[in-house]
């Protein structure tokens, strides 16, 4: 353990200010691959402290390319050795890295280095559309839905009061609701 | 001896269970009251052996009774004593016993209350009831028996989980399981008069304090949990959208919409068929929660260990859907409306709306939370969805239920004229508008959904406010009373309505608390002692370190040795605070590392530390500082929600 953390002090020496929203909200599109069990943004264990490194320094405004590698490097060395993830180095992953890199190439890079099973968001093909729509296809059929049990359940027109009935039983109801009865 | 004795209690209770059942069926059948009587005799006794199990679980688990390989599993000699009782609900058998106590707490007083009311009802409900007990008897006794003996007596137990060793996880389980099991009740009466054929207004008015109280329970535990991830799990946030999170909030979502739909049918006697199908989707979601829960079908951090009790809850779930479905098509001809809606512009429309939003919310976040298993039948690749999809697709829906928690009190049962709506919408538009507007271009927010909120929020606010205000002023006109007694007079002739407001602005501040975490910051640093760092307004002192043990502070640190550094902060060049961030080490857990936050909250914003480790030959230490503008408002709007539900449990209400 205590390798561990001395391990987490060395890389957090770089940190000193805050965490940009940048960084936040990319650090977000994945999970935590210790143990899946969060998303690295919000995940505190040494393989989301490396990986929170190389995201800084992806948005850095002093970005250098060899730190990033190095950093990134850092990521597959420290997975390798606590048996997170088995292969070797791979030259097209570094050619990904660049300088505000956008988020589909960061997604793309993190799911050649561990798999799909890092994403926390959904893929980027039909099913993946698939999955953002449905919960507003859900919301947009509700809506129909009710529209047509409202309509089906409502009076026809000659049943319903005039305006000016509406407004009379309306300012009563207001009245007494307002007196507590 | 006595855990035995434990045993064979769950076993008696488990028999006279089945006879509780069978004999009411004879009294249903034959008519023959003495098996009514005997019945509802054998389930106290049941209930009474149930709770003494409990009594004697807890009574092993203070005593440290390694011979039961539950209490070995969660608890230690060292373990607090308060924390050796909350090991009664820490693990699977021993929380399913809790289950079983709280049922029997619930259904024993559900008897007592109504024990001359409802005569044809009744009997169903305690068969319901003693059914849905029966299941979790069935797993207790042959499954998960919490008494079950040591395989392997280890005197040295491992004891309670560091994380679980909070005071609010002495609170937040029951809480949670008040609420769960709860909405057993109104199921129980809804499945009542469904076969009893009275589906009036009567069993919604006799169960809607059995409704409020769940949903108020579970509602705070909810919340409770958000605090206990707060200050324990030291990421700075309070919801994750982890699936054990997403599970309590499935029945909580359904569950609230089911209390707005009441309001109909008690005041116009419709949509008595929409009713049920909501109480009866809660209750299912509760048991399908505690499924997920408990199969291990979805990963999560928060689960309990995987076990093969899965396919019977889901063979349980499918049991009472497919009950569900027969009652309603037995019934469908009473399920019928008897009275038309006047307009769309009416408090009925709205109250459907927002039906339809709660359960469109509850149906979007059940398919987020079993994406896992969606996506690898359909791609064969198991994706967890995190928090960035939740947040993103469910604020659209926020923004239009928070839009109508503020027009729900402007519209009038039956039909609102448009003229009206024009009037009542006028000021509070406005007013919401202005200070939103003002507040957006000095602070330079420019955010799109922290506006719409804030807007939103300003506008129910408003409204709520300004129905007391019309309310009291009306009081002191007509009645010449003082404006504080006229406030308090509300409460005590509308309890519903007005405790209601309460709740919905308990709520909105709530939403206040959301909306800062749109601006939360964070930053990780390393300090040496004697060193000082400057954040924004703030500066850090970082004083010194040392380290506590259980020889050197016996009294608080009997199971665990600390790293403490202490820090002085500084806002504005003024003192802040001080503030003492550890790291723990337990003893009887293999000396498992857990960083215990340090907090400084304030009405705008929590100045949070997390201690990642310090080394003690130099001192030099990891920090992760966060500042959460705005959380303490989701406490405060909690505690306002609670006062609201209180409130709102009327027991003035008088039963036919």
């Amino acid at each position: 353990m205590k390798i561990i953390y001395t391990f987490v002090t060395i890389f957090s020496i770089s940190y000193s200010n805050f965490v940009s929203e940048k960084q936040y909200d990319i650090e977000s599109l994945i999970l935590a691959p210790c143990c899946y069990g969060g998303i690295v943004s919000e995940h505190n264990s040494p393989m989301s402290k490396l990986i929170s490194n190389f995201v800084k320094e992806i948005y850095s405004e002093n970005f250098d390319n060899k730190q990033a590698i190095s950093k990134l490097d850092e990521i597959i060395d420290f997975s390798i050795k606590n048996g997170l993830m088995n292969r070797t180095k791979n030259q097209e992953n570094y050619k990904l890295i660049s300088h505000n890199m956008d988020q589909e190439v960061f997604l793309e890079l993190f799911v050649n280095l561990f798999g799909e099973k890092i994403r926390a968001v959904p893929q980027n093909n039909f099913f993946g559309k698939i999955t953002w729509i449905f919960p507003y296809s859900i919301m947009i059929i509700g809506i129909i839905f009710v529209s047509y049990v409202i309509k089906n359940l409502s009076f026809n027109n000659k049943q319903i009061l005039s305006e000016v009935e509406t407004e009379k039983i309306e300012e009563q109801i207001k009245k007494y609701d307002s007196m507590g009865y | 001896m006595i855990s035995s004795l434990g045993s064979s209690f769950l076993i008696i209770a488990l028999f006279l269970n089945i006879y509780t059942i069978f004999s009411m069926g004879i009294f249903l059948k034959y008519k023959k009251y003495q098996f009514k009587i005997s019945s509802i005799n054998s389930l106290y006794c049941s209930t009474l052996l149930i709770i003494l199990s409990s009594f004697i679980l807890i009574r092993e688990l203070i005593q440290s009774n390694f011979n039961i390989a539950y209490i070995s599993k969660y608890s230690s000699t060292n373990t607090p004593l308060i924390y050796k009782i909350t090991g009664f609900w820490a693990g699977m058998e021993g929380s399913l016993l809790f289950w079983l106590f709280v049922l029997s707490i619930y259904s024993i007083s559900v008897i007592l209350m109504y024990k001359n009311k409802f005569t044809k009802m009744m009997p169903w409900v305690i068969i319901i009831l003693m059914f849905i007990q029966l299941f979790f008897l069935i797993i207790c006794c042959f499954f998960e028996d919490p008494f079950k003996p040591a395989i392997n007596i280890n005197n040295n137990a491992s004891g309670l989980n560091p994380l679980l060793q909070h005071p609010l996880m002495v609170i937040h389980p029951p809480l949670l399981y008040l609420g769960y099991i709860g909405f057993a009740v109104p199921f129980a009466f809804a499945i009542g008069a469904l076969i009893t054929q009275k589906i009036d207004s009567d069993w919604i008015r006799a169960t809607r304090r059995w409704t409020l109280f769940p949903w108020g329970c579970l509602s705070v535990a909810i919340v409770l949990g958000g605090r206990w991830a707060y200050l324990e799990l030291g990421w700075g946030g309070y919801w994750a959208w982890d699936p054990v999170e997403n599970a309590s909030f499935f029945p909580w979502l359904t569950g609230t919409a089911y209390l707005h739909s009441v309001l109909i049918q008690e005041k116009r006697n419709m949509l008595k068929g929409w009713n049920i199908i909501l109480i009866m989707s809660t209750f299912t979601l509760t048991i399908f929660g505690t499924y997920l829960t408990r199969s291990g079908i979805i990963s999560s951090i928060h689960a309990f260990a995987a076990t093969d009790l899965g396919i019977w809850f889901f063979g349980f779930i499918i049991i009472i859907v497919l009950f569900n479905f027969f009652m309603l098509w037995k019934r469908k001809n009473l399920l019928v409306s008897q009275n038309k809606l006047d307009s769309i512009f009416s408090r009925e429309s709205g109250f459907l709306f927002n039906n339809m939003l709660f359960v469109a919310i509850c149906l979007a976040v059940l398919w987020g939370t079993m994406y896992p298993l969606i996506s690898e039948a359909f791609t064969g690749i198991q994706i967890t969805l995190g928090p960035s999809y939740f947040n993103r697709v469910i604020q659209p829906f926020g923004i239009i239920l928070v839009f109508l928690t503020g027009v729900g009190p402007l519209l009038s049962w039956r039909k609102t004229s448009i003229k009206s709506m024009k009037r009542n919408f006028y000021r509070p538009s406005i007013f919401s508008l202005i200070c939103t507007s003002v507040w957006s271009i000095l602070y330079k927010v420019y955010d799109i959904y922290p506006v719409i909120y804030t807007f939103l929020v300003l506008f129910v606010i408003y409204i709520i406010c300004s129905e007391f205000y019309k309310a009291v002023i009306t009081r002191v006109k007509i009645h010449k009373e003082t404006p504080i007694k006229a406030f308090v007079m509300l409460f005590k002739i509308n309890r519903t309505r007005y405790g209601g407001y309460i709740v919905h602005l308990g709520v909105m501040i709530m939403f206040v608390g959301f909306i800062g975490k749109a601006f939360d910051k964070e930053a990780n640093i390393s300090i040496m002692p004697n060193e000082t760092i400057e954040l924004e307004d703030y500066k850090i002192e970082y004083q010194k370190f040392w380290l506590e043990t259980p020889e050197t502070n016996p009294e608080n640190r009997s199971n665990h040795f600390s790293k403490i550094i202490s820090m002085k902060i500084v806002k504005d060049n003024s003192f802040f605070t001080n503030l003492f961030p550890e790291k723990r080490f337990y003893i009887d857990q293999n000396n498992q590392p857990h960083s215990e936050v340090a907090l400084k909250s304030t009405l705008l914003e929590d100045f949070y530390v997390v201690l990642g480790d310090v080394d003690m030959k130099t001192g030099l230490a990891t920090l992760i500082i966060k500042i959460n503008p705005m959380v303490s408002w989701v406490w405060i709007g909690t505690i306002l929600l609670c006062i609201g539900v209180i409130i709102c449990l009327d027991p003035k209400i008088r039963l036919k």
